[in-house]
């Protein structure tokens, strides 16, 4: 059997696999580093004002959304692989699951920073910190765009 | 630097530099009609603690001291890496420096003179000194101290030996920023430079001083070149004021330079020269993944502690409040 | 009041008579001493006091200048700085006679004459120009502190001088002058008395003879 049989025979599992794969690992990865910058500041901020727990808790869920959408469209894309399905459906599933798996990756870093920025405002002055989870929140609209792509092409082919 | 590296640091930055005394506070405080008035208002105040442990008013010294020292231990504790802190800290190892020459020289005890809030340990450095072991010291204090004793054999001029460290200071200190890589820290190290330059030279003036001398106190490094400096000691002020126009620090320089000139005194312009650093450091504001926060809160702690140090010996010596604030530091909240 | 204990003899009448001259002398020389010291004392006493006031003053402000220059530094700083002097400054003292009083003159004496910014010993870094400030204006109060040294000086000398002269005075007038006068009194009537106890012996030999 020659690579292009092996290919053509096989391949389509192999690619849609990957597409699961790289939308739950990117957008994973993404929202722990995200998460990881909002909790480093957010504990700084519980060293001297532990009564602020709740506000820091909403602040540093934000970039966690990224993972969460990975995660799903991961699922949906695994509900689609079959043994034998072809290496076009395949590709496409890759495809489909690119900008979720990029833009939640990007998103989340970012979004931690936006949010870090806003346990600085929670932490100076707790009446404003709702401005800084809407400035957060900006960020989670180009993930969620991201996201609704991704959903929309995995359902809107069928092979 | 990794500037990732200070997210909690900043945070915990933020938290403690809203407990810095405010701008209404320190009107009260200029206000009050004695010093009995001023310890109350600092009672309502982060400075309660420490002003507990004093008997008497006049040992506020000590409760400076200590806020001092704090502020430094918390910075240290705060921040992943000390290289920011010792920017600051510096200039008090290099007072420590020159506490140790002249006490071996004069043969007498100054240990009430040393600083505890440098970077090395004084003791450490001290023993070393004594023990003829400076090697163990790091290379430019080694340097320094070295060429200052060699110096002050040869002249027997204590002035030199200030002069010199102090020379070694700044370079060390520009060093030292330079490493960091942080354009606000070398901005301030310039500025700080630069102004202290022209400080210097006004001073000279006053002293009739030769240029030989002043080729010796003007620092390198600034944002205006060295012999620009050296070269305008036989200048008027206005012609300073002129040959300074167009400096990036001009605005506060000029300000400075403009007092001077109409009341013979540099109160004015060493006011000038803390407010430009300080603003400088206000960068930090709204700098939220790095090393500045630290930087600035220290600089801030600093100048409310001399801000306080100001009111107080201004109360303790019936000073009026208007001349009280024409010397206290602006704020940086 | 006493009677010397002199022989009441023409001779020793001479000898009083010529001292009770000089004392008289004396006396009159030493009152107009006194009276002359008197009013130099009481030019200085006042000089003293205008010249302690002025002083005060400035030191007053010296002071001020030195604890807002201590109030912008760090106390450490500040005493680092000033710890080791480069100047080293002496007094040289003469003496003036006034009214045969030694009073003192001074004179400071630098060791770094040529150099005019020799009393500040300090680096520039991290000094305040208030010290400067302060320290000039130290520095310019020592001329005044030293004239003030003198006078105060002087003001003590002469006092010790009046203190004298005065004593002497007294004593030449309350003492030795009335004691000569009395002594004289004394031997004059002592003399007159024998001269007329001689002319009654005589007449007493007189009527006998003639008896």
């Amino acid at each position: 059997m020659s690579f292009s049989e092996l290919l053509v025979n096989y391949g389509g599992v192999v690619f849609g696999a990957l597409g699961a794969a790289l939308a739950v690992l990117l957008s994973g990865i993404g929202s722990a580093i995200g998460l990881g910058t909002v909790g480093e500041a957010a504990s700084g901020l519980m060293i001297e004002e532990p009564e602020k727990f709740g506000k820091s808790l909403v602040l540093q869920l934000l970039p966690g959304t990224q993972g969460l959408y990975g995660f799903v469209i991961g699922l949906l894309a695994l509900g689609q692989l079959s043994a034998g399905m072809s290496l076009s459906h395949g590709l496409y599933i890759t495809m489909a699951c690119l900008p979720i798996a990029f833009v939640g990756w990007r998103s989340a870093i970012y979004q931690g920073k936006v949010a870090a920025a806003g346990i600085s405002i929670l932490a100076k002055n707790e009446a404003q910190t709702t401005k800084g989870i809407i400035y957060s929140v900006m960020v989670e609209t180009y993930a969620l765009l991201a996201f609704v792509i991704s959903l929309i092409l995995l359902n809107s082919v069928s092979f | 630097m990794d500037r990732m590296a200070y997210t909690q640091a900043v945070v915990r930055i933020r938290v403690l530099e809203k407990r810095l005394l405010t701008k209404a506070q320190f009107n009260l405080l200029i206000e009050a009609k004695d010093l009995e008035e001023v310890f109350r208002l600092l009672d309502e105040t982060e400075y309660s603690k420490s002003l507990s442990q004093i008997s008497r008013k006049e040992d506020y010294e000590e409760v400076l001291g200590k806020e001092l020292k704090s502020v430094y231990a918390t910075a240290k504790e705060i921040s992943p890496n000390h290289e920011i802190i010792d920017l600051l800290a510096l200039k008090y190892d290099y007072h420590n420096l020159k506490v140790l020459l002249k006490e071996k020289f004069l043969n007498k005890d100054f240990s009430h003179l040393y600083a505890p809030v440098g970077s090395q340990d004084y003791q450490k450095v001290k023993k070393a000194y004594l023990e003829g072991d400076l090697r163990r010291l790091h290379f430019d204090f080694w340097e320094a101290i070295s060429s200052a004793q060699e110096d002050f054999l040869q002249t027997m001029d204590p002035q030199r030996i200030d002069i010199i460290l102090d020379r070694f200071y700044m370079n060390h200190l520009y060093e030292m920023a330079e490493k960091t890589g942080i354009d606000m820290f070398l901005e301030y190290v310039k500025a700080l430079i630069d102004f202290t330059n022209i400080r210097s030279i006004l001073r000279l003036q006053k002293m009739e001083k030769d240029i030989r001398f002043s080729e010796d106190v003007i620092l390198p490094n600034g944002n205006i070149d060295k012999d620009k400096i050296v070269y305008s000691l036989h200048d008027s002020v206005d012609s300073l004021i002129e040959l300074f126009r167009n400096e990036n620090i001009h605005k506060f320089l000029i300000k400075g330079l403009e007092s001077y000139q109409e009341t013979k005194r540099l109160t004015d312009f060493e006011k000038c020269m803390d407010d430009y650093l300080l603003d400088v450091c206000r960068k930090a504001k709204s700098i939220h993944f790095g090393p500045e926060p630290i930087f600035t809160y220290i600089v801030a702690k600093e100048t409310e502690i001399k801000n306080l140090r100001i009111i107080i010996v201004s109360k303790l010596n019936n000073i009026s409040p208007e001349a009280t604030r024409e010397r206290v530091r602006d704020l940086y909240a | 009041m006493a009677i010397l204990n002199v022989k009441p003899t023409r001779m020793e009448l001479s000898n009083l008579k010529r001292r009770l001259a000089t004392a008289k002398r004396g006396h009159k020389l030493l009152k107009d001493k006194q009276d002359e010291l008197m009013r130099q004392f009481i030019g200085l006493i006042r000089k003293n006091k205008s010249l302690r006031e002025e002083v005060e003053k400035e030191l007053q402000d010296a002071f001020k200048d030195f604890l807002i220059a201590s109030a912008v530094m760090s106390p450490e700083m500040l005493e680092e700085a000033v710890s080791f002097p480069k100047e080293s400054i002496s007094v040289e003292i003469e003496q003036k006679n006034v009214m045969s009083v030694y009073v003192p003159v001074m004179n400071f004496k630098r060791k770094l004459e040529t150099d005019a910014g020799s009393i500040y010993p300090y680096g520039f870094v991290q000094t305040s120009s208030e010290l400067d400030d302060a320290i000039s204006r130290l520095y310019d109060i020592m001329p005044k502190l030293l004239r003030l040294a003198e006078v105060e000086k002087s003001c003590q000398l002469m006092a010790d001088e009046i203190e004298k002269t005065r004593r002497r005075v007294n004593a030449l007038e309350h003492r030795t002058i009335p004691d000569l006068e009395e002594t004289i009194k004394f031997i004059r009537m002592k003399l007159d008395e024998n001269e007329r106890a001689t002319i009654t012996r005589l007449m007493k030999v007189k009527d006998l003879i003639n008896k």
